[in-house]
């Protein structure tokens, strides 16, 4: 796969505590441009704090994160998604009681000018949502929800998109077309952060890999040389 | 226009923008019941600017600004301070949750309610009076219905601005944030703002009712500040329906007006009716009379929209 080495993120000596509990301890990591970067490690490992930490949810105890060479360390969220990254949630979510229409428009919230174009481009890569955009989105099917999140997602006109556990609690092969419209996304230019604890398909679809374990990262690199690293091979694959 | 007409629909408006005032912060999911707090400042305000006198025993004490401005001039005034008052306590308060955010709210009523009991000036527990009215010259016929009609002129002002607040992208953010907080952060929508300027707007809006009330009744005591006007304002959203700007104008003028008709000896038992009512909504439609479904079926059936077709470009699901 071609890679590029413009750094769009950077994670330096990132550590992150819930009171005493210390969910992040000294994590390094980067995605380059044009890169799909896969997190995986078992519930618990991390995943998730790292993307809610450098989105602005939480405030590390110490570490930088620099974003297209900027630091954000200690951007609120509002700025970051301005400023080109956004996060498609863990559990497709979505706002179950708002239409369709109202969930994407509130990804463009911070630029609402161009909601109109941006909306026409969501409907042409998703035809569904256009069908059902009067709809609740608590209407929607589990794979529709995930597919709504992540277009909404793509009305902040991100360059970067973090996706949290995309696969959870989805039918096979709606992870399948999940995946599908990852490496689309991928191909049409945004580079992605991606969470995930189905790890041959995660790694199947990424440029790259860092493999965690209870808020450190124990392993990096080639995401082909991970999928066939024999102790990864056995800790996640059961093989 | 009769005493008790003129005094119905007077008050129904400014109970009306009392309710828009709860209804406001509630968009986001606070309960927010400062804007009582506010609507009793901004009386007194306009009572002491605008020349009005407290009792016989307590006038050697008395603040006399002896400035008697007019109407519009105390309106404005108790709005900017009701606004900034709420403003102020918002940068504390503008992300709290519902729970923190009803405590401040009775704090600072019942810590205004003691400050206007306790002096002298502000006319103690009788408060003061013999405000003018809203026009000197008038009959009292026809002050009462330009006072009608100066109140539905906010109203109407108001649910304009109302309506045009919820149809906007804050309007769709302080849903999302009522609906699921942690993920209306997570797409960068400021909750403190948000917070911040539904506070601030439901608190100048306190404060314009309260000036209203004041010219209504033209006097001004502690009294308003009472636990029964917190749970009136309340029955009023929550029956109406908490969800649209729509609930209010169907539950005040029905929920203000049956009480007044009620047989005499019935009326002690007005809280007990709202009580019931309440109960029984909560109970039957927990979201109110009105709701969005129900607006959306009616839009749906008088306008009968159709779905435009999606686009045909590339498709990446």
């Amino acid at each position: 796969m071609e890679q590029k080495d413009d750094i769009i993120l950077q994670v330096r000596d990132l550590s992150v505590s819930y009171g005493h509990i210390k969910a992040l301890r000294e994590v390094n990591l980067e995605v380059r441009k044009g890169e799909i970067v896969v997190l995986v490690g078992s519930n618990g490992a991390g995943k998730t704090s790292i993307m809610e930490t450098i989105l602005g949810v939480n405030t590390p105890d110490a570490g930088q994160v620099t974003f297209e060479g900027r630091d954000i360390t200690k951007n609120p969220v509002d700025k970051n998604v301005r400023g080109g990254m956004t996060l498609v949630p863990e559990g497709r979510g979505v706002f179950a009681t708002m239409s369709v229409l109202d969930n994407l428009l509130l990804g463009a919230h911070h630029e609402l000018k161009t909601a109109g174009k941006k909306l026409n481009f969501v409907f042409e890569s998703f035809p569904v949502l256009g069908v059902r955009k009067n709809q609740l989105a608590g209407t929607l099917s589990g794979g529709e929800r995930q597919m709504l999140a992540i277009a909404r997602a793509l009305m902040s006109t991100p360059r970067m998109i973090m996706v949290d556990e995309p696969s959870i609690g989805l039918a096979p092969i709606v992870v399948n077309s999940i995946f599908d419209i990852l490496v689309n996304l991928n191909k049409e230019g945004y580079s992605i952060l991606l969470s995930e604890q189905n790890v041959y398909k995660a790694l199947k679809c990424a440029h790259r890999g860092y493999v965690l374990e209870t808020g450190r990262v124990i392993k990096e690199g080639r995401a082909e040389d991970l999928l066939n690293d024999p102790a990864i091979r056995e800790a996640y694959l059961g093989a | 226009m009769s005493a008790t007409l003129s005094n119905y629909l007077t008050i129904t408006a400014i109970f009306i923008l009392c309710t828009w005032a709860i209804y406001l912060p509630y968009r986001m999911g606070q309960l927010h019941f400062m804007m009582i707090a506010n609507m009793v400042i901004s009386a007194y305000l306009g009572a002491l600017f605008s020349g009005a006198v407290v009792s016989g025993s307590q006038v050697q004490e008395a603040i006399n600004l002896n400035l008697h401005w007019p109407f519009i001039l105390t309106l404005i005034l108790g709005v900017v301070v009701s606004g900034l008052l709420g403003y102020l306590i918002s940068l504390a308060i503008g992300d709290a949750p519902c729970f923190a955010v009803v405590i401040v709210g009775f704090a600072f009523m019942y810590l205004t309610k003691a400050i206007a009991e306790n002096t002298t000036a502000l006319g103690r527990t009788f408060g003061m009076f013999r405000v003018p009215r809203i026009v000197e010259g008038l009959s009292n016929s026809q002050n009462r219905l330009f006072l009608v009609c100066v109140c539905f002129f906010f109203v109407l002002l108001v649910g304009f601005w109302i309506y045009r607040f919820d149809k906007s992208k804050l309007g769709r953010a302080a849903s999302s944030v009522f609906v699921d907080r942690d993920l209306a952060v997570s797409l960068g929508i400021n909750v403190k703002k948000m917070g911040s300027l539904l506070q601030t707007a439901s608190s100048a809006l306190g404060g314009l009712a309260g000036v209203l009330y004041l010219y209504t009744l033209r006097a001004i005591s502690p009294s308003f500040i009472t636990f029964h006007n917190v749970g009136l304002f309340m029955t009023m959203l929550f029956v109406g329906g908490y969800t649209t700007q729509w609930g209010p104008l169907l539950a005040v003028p029905i929920l203000w007006g049956i009480p007044l008709i009620m047989p005499e000896s019935l009326q002690v038992w007005k809280n007990v009716f709202y009580a019931v009512i309440l109960i029984g909504i909560l109970m039957l439609k927990p979201e109110g009379v009105i709701t969005r479904p129900l607006l959306r079926r009616l839009n749906n059936l008088v306008f009968k929209r159709r779905l435009k077709p999606a686009g045909s470009g590339k498709n990446l699901s």
